[in-house]
């Protein structure tokens, strides 16, 4: 059901008998506030007036699962779309309705339920917001364990729906390793509960879903003590190449430090010193131009020359990294108990010495830590400076790995300014972090070089060998590579939907189904 | 020209007339069905094609591979066609960088082992503990002591696979440490007993084999202070590749008759970077000095671990179960007579193991159990002709 019709005004009043006023609205700014995500090539239209890319026609804040179930009996009986939204912080495109239809937020489904601190497990409702969950069980000497950068605004739900990941997944692992099973109804208004000891098919069916086979309602979370210790360590090394070559050996050893973190050449140039590292690409760029000598009006001449065209700050970009040949900056984080994480800590130093790496300030690592959060919410400057910024995560098997870097890195420099880091590490392989600067003449140009650099990038990564999402998930932006990616897997995947969403009620046109 | 006949000649032009049997010892191996024909393909290719003849011929068909499970087929009306995947057994290609290794479905875990170690590999479970079954067999049916408490449940091992669909279609996922494309199409497909689709071949993540791999024993009081101690070690951090609890009968036949008494133990396998041991094996000491267990001699527990790991195959009947689960559950063995052994840990769960299979308890009611109506749809989307026998039929 890609094409959604209006919901009717029989629909409207059947949606209506099932939530009170305080708990359903059609009212503009509800339909203006929910007509998108971050999906960042909505914010190109947003600067031009654009507000409403994806305005759904009535949003619902459901408190229970009957009440889901009620809304979903609705939704078959009136043919139309409903939405699950959490925190609004995917970056896809996902919790958006494209065709219009109900948006249900279910943030109100926000209780921890029962948490057993033998077992080391929570139950939890989908709705809850990270940041709130990790608060409340830390008061009880606990962690999820589970740390993007948007904990702030997104929730349990949107991490399972989309496979999250944290920064400390090195150690903790992604959200679909921490998870002991979920409870899930599917387009049928059925509710399930699928747990990893006797439904791990079901359950790997499920993680991933975003929203398209029904709604993550709450999950039996896995659990870890909160770490006794936590320590940093900041290296430079050498080279991309280097630096990967210490993940692998670390990993491969067998060891599992919450934090490995590698920037490439410009990204660590555009890094500012420690203690002051500003996180937002633009504000980066605007630090190592000032750090390159020039004064305060000479940073904007700059920087209004770079951005005038696209091409002109990727060839800044390298000239200053050619220049200045900072290397590659690494930091190092381990935690839990102090005897362990010194030993790894030791281990770590070891192998990143072993491939050329010269400790720096420990300050670095701490730096990062304390400021880790801060790059989801700060790039607004460059979309007020005409400009737009977009990241894009791949993962690939290590020997595969340095391909894909610069394969993608070629397809994005010719018009944008790219940063890249390594930061989700494996035994096997590790994801690639690009983020992008770039800027068009006006709304439709920017959204047609935006298009652009997406296509040929994630067509590069594809050649390449690359998964095209390693945490951020498909939503509407890479829904057309879901066939490059699944190939005849998409069979499988429609089989899915037909089983857990037959009347096409579920989140229509993501994950390319 | 018998209808046998006729499917044989086109058997045989896919795999090549000598690649098929009719003999009674061949059909024999496929106990209680009785196929027309066994086949033995050399590749996915060759199973796809045979897997797009039974959707055209409306045949059946089952799968064996190395022939140490017990499957449940169930008997169909219509003709059956056996296959074997003892051709396939080749390592197609290692890659060290990765530590990857494609291998094919067919390859046995012994040989496996064997293979991964003279490139000083390994997958961070004993050689011995699968034998001779299949990588695919362990893969499509995993038997329930395939889990390290370091590496995780043996589906860990598996990057990606190549499965031939029921439709007799290829689907070969993505080999990348991770990703976030929607549901793992691919890992999804573990655990199907060939239900929906054959696995063909897999990519295997392994380990280098560490410098040091070195075993310890804990004697306990009693097997509660063993099992409250195993699971501090797992929730402080500790991750060893082998981690067992047993009761007083368990650890008799696991040790040895000893001058001394043994109410319990917790055995472990530790590997890694010497540094790393050291503190490990500290920490253990510390944590099992805190519930009154006391380290036994290393000669005993290497001895301990020999014997172990030479006799890692199932030999009883086990649940799964929370760690408060298997504290509950344990105290209705306190009878010194009967085996009671624990392993399979992580920092959440264990496997509960009784010689026979008496009740583990309530265990029985708190486990969960398998969706079957859930899977009976997906194999009625993907396989809407029913053309394969799973190992065990989904109703």
């Amino acid at each position: 059901m890609n094409q959604q019709a209006a919901i009717t005004s029989a629909a409207q009043r059947a949606i209506a008998a099932l939530f009170p006023s305080d708990r359903i609205s059609a009212d503009l700014p509800d339909r203006i506030a929910y007509s998108r995500d971050l999906w960042p090539r909505t914010l190109i239209g947003l600067r031009e007036g654009q507000h409403r890319p994806f305005e759904p026609d009535t949003v619902v804040w459901p408190v229970s699962l009957d009440e889901l179930r009620a809304l979903i009996e609705v939704s078959i009986e009136h043919r139309f779309a409903l939405i699950p939204f959490g925190g609004g912080s995917g970056v896809c495109g996902g919790a958006v309705a494209q065709n219009g239809g109900v948006i249900v937020d279910l943030k109100r489904l926000d209780q921890i339920t029962q948490l057993c601190d033998v077992n080391l497990l929570a139950d939890v409702q989908a709705g809850i917001i990270g940041q709130t969950l990790e608060d409340q069980l830390n008061v009880r000497g606990l962690t999820l364990g589970h740390f993007p950068s948007s904990i702030r605004c997104s929730t349990l739900g949107g991490w399972l729906a989309t496979r999250s990941a944290g920064q400390c997944s090195s150690r903790y692992g992604k959200i679909e390793d921490m998870v002991d099973s979920v409870g899930f109804i599917d387009g049928t208004a059925r509710y399930r509960r699928v747990d990893r000891a006797n439904n791990r098919q079901q359950l790997e069916a499920i993680i991933g879903s975003e929203g398209v086979f029904g709604f993550i309602t709450d999950a039996t979370m896995r659990l870890a003590h909160l770490p006794q210790t936590r320590m940093f360590l900041a290296y430079r090394v050498p080279s991309v190449e280097r630096g990967c070559e210490a993940l692998r050996r670390i990993l491969q050893a067998g060891l599992r430090p919450a934090v490995l973190r590698l920037y490439d050449e410009l990204d660590t140039l555009l890094s500012s010193p420690a203690g002051d590292r500003s996180p937002s690409a633009l504000s980066r760029a605007t630090h190592a131009l000032t750090h390159g000598g020039a004064g305060k009006a000479l940073q904007n001449r700059l920087l209004s020359t770079a951005l005038r065209k696209a091409g002109n700050l990727s060839r800044i970009g390298a000239n200053l990294a050619d220049r200045l040949r900072r290397g590659c900056l690494m930091i190092v984080g381990v935690e839990g108990d102090r005897a362990l994480a010194e030993a790894e800590a030791a281990y770590c130093h070891e192998q990143i010495i072993c491939c050329e790496g010269d400790r720096l300030d420990d300050e670095i690592g701490i730096s990062w830590f304390e400021n880790r959060y801060g790059v989801s919410f700060k790039m607004s400057p460059l979309f007020m400076a005409n400009a737009f910024v977009d990241t894009m995560e791949v993962a690939a098997p290590w020997h595969k790995l340095m391909r894909v870097y610069r394969d993608v890195h070629q397809a994005l420099s010719a018009d944008a300014l790219v940063l890249a880091h390594f930061s989700h590490a494996y035994t096997d392989g590790c994801s690639i972090y690009f983020t992008f600067v770039s800027r068009g003449s006006d709304r439709t140009g920017a959204q047609a070089l935006y298009d652009r650099l997406w296509q040929s990038a994630l067509a590069a990564a594809d050649t390449a060998g690359a998964a095209v999402s390693h945490h951020h998930g498909i939503g509407l932006a890479k829904a057309e590579f879901m066939k490059a990616e699944h190939g005849h897997g998409m069979t499988t995947l429609r089989a899915l939907k037909t089983v857990f969403d037959p009347h096409g009620i579920m989140n229509p046109g993501k994950l390319g189904l | 020209m018998s209808p046998e006949t006729d499917l044989s000649t086109e058997v045989a032009a896919i795999v090549g007339a000598t690649h098929l049997s009719s003999l009674e010892s061949d059909r024999a191996e496929f106990s209680g069905l009785d196929p027309a024909l066994v086949v033995w393909p050399k590749d996915g290719a060759e199973i796809a094609a045979i897997l797009r003849l039974a959707n055209r011929r409306r045949i059946h068909i089952a799968v064996r591979g190395g022939g140490t499970g017990s499957p449940c087929w169930r008997r169909p009306s219509s003709p059956v066609l056996g296959l074997s995947t003892r051709r396939m057994i080749n390592i197609v290609e290692l890659d060290s960088t990765s530590g990857t290794v494609i291998v094919q479905a067919g390859i046995r875990w012994s040989k496996l082992c064997d293979a991964l170690e003279q490139h000083g590999l390994w997958t961070g479970l004993p050689r011995d503990a699968f034998g001779e079954a299949t990588i695919g067999g362990l893969l499509a049916d995993p038997p329930a002591n395939a889990h390290s408490p370091s590496f995780g449940p043996l589906s860990e091992l598996c990057v990606s696979t190549t499965v031939a669909c029921a439709d007799g279609s290829l689907l070969r996922s993505r080999t990348a440490p991770r990703r976030a494309v929607g549901p793992d199409v691919g890992r999804m497909l573990l655990g199907d007993r060939a239900n929906v689709a054959i696995l063909t071949e897999l990519v295997l993540r392994t380990r280098q084999r560490p410098a040091l791999i070195v075993p310890a024993l804990q004697l306990f009081p009693t097997l509660r202070d063993a099992l409250t101690a195993a699971r501090a070690i797992l929730q402080i951090g500790v991750r060893p590749t082998m981690l067992r609890v047993a009761n007083q009968a368990q650890a008799a036949r696991e040790i040895g008759p000893q001058n001394f008494s043994i109410p319990a133990v917790v055995g472990l396998e530790l590997a890694g970077p010497q540094k790393m041991i050291d503190r490990a094996l500290d920490k253990i000491d510390e944590i099992a000095a805190q519930h009154s267990g006391q380290t036994l001699p290393a000669d005993l527990a290497a001895d301990w671990y020999e014997r172990t790991c030479s006799e890692y195959a199932l030999d009883g009947h086990s649940t799964r179960l929370s760690h408060r689960e298997a504290l509950a559950a344990i105290g209705r063995f306190t009878d010194a007579g009967r085996r009671v052994w624990l392993d399979q840990f992580d920092a959440h769960r264990v496997n509960l193991w009784t010689e026979s299979d008496e009740p583990t308890v309530d265990a029985v009611a708190m486990r969960g159990s398998r969706d079957d109506h859930w899977l009976a749809a997906i194999k009625a989307a993907l396989d809407p002709h029913q053309v394969l026998l799973g190992a065990q039929s989904i109703e």
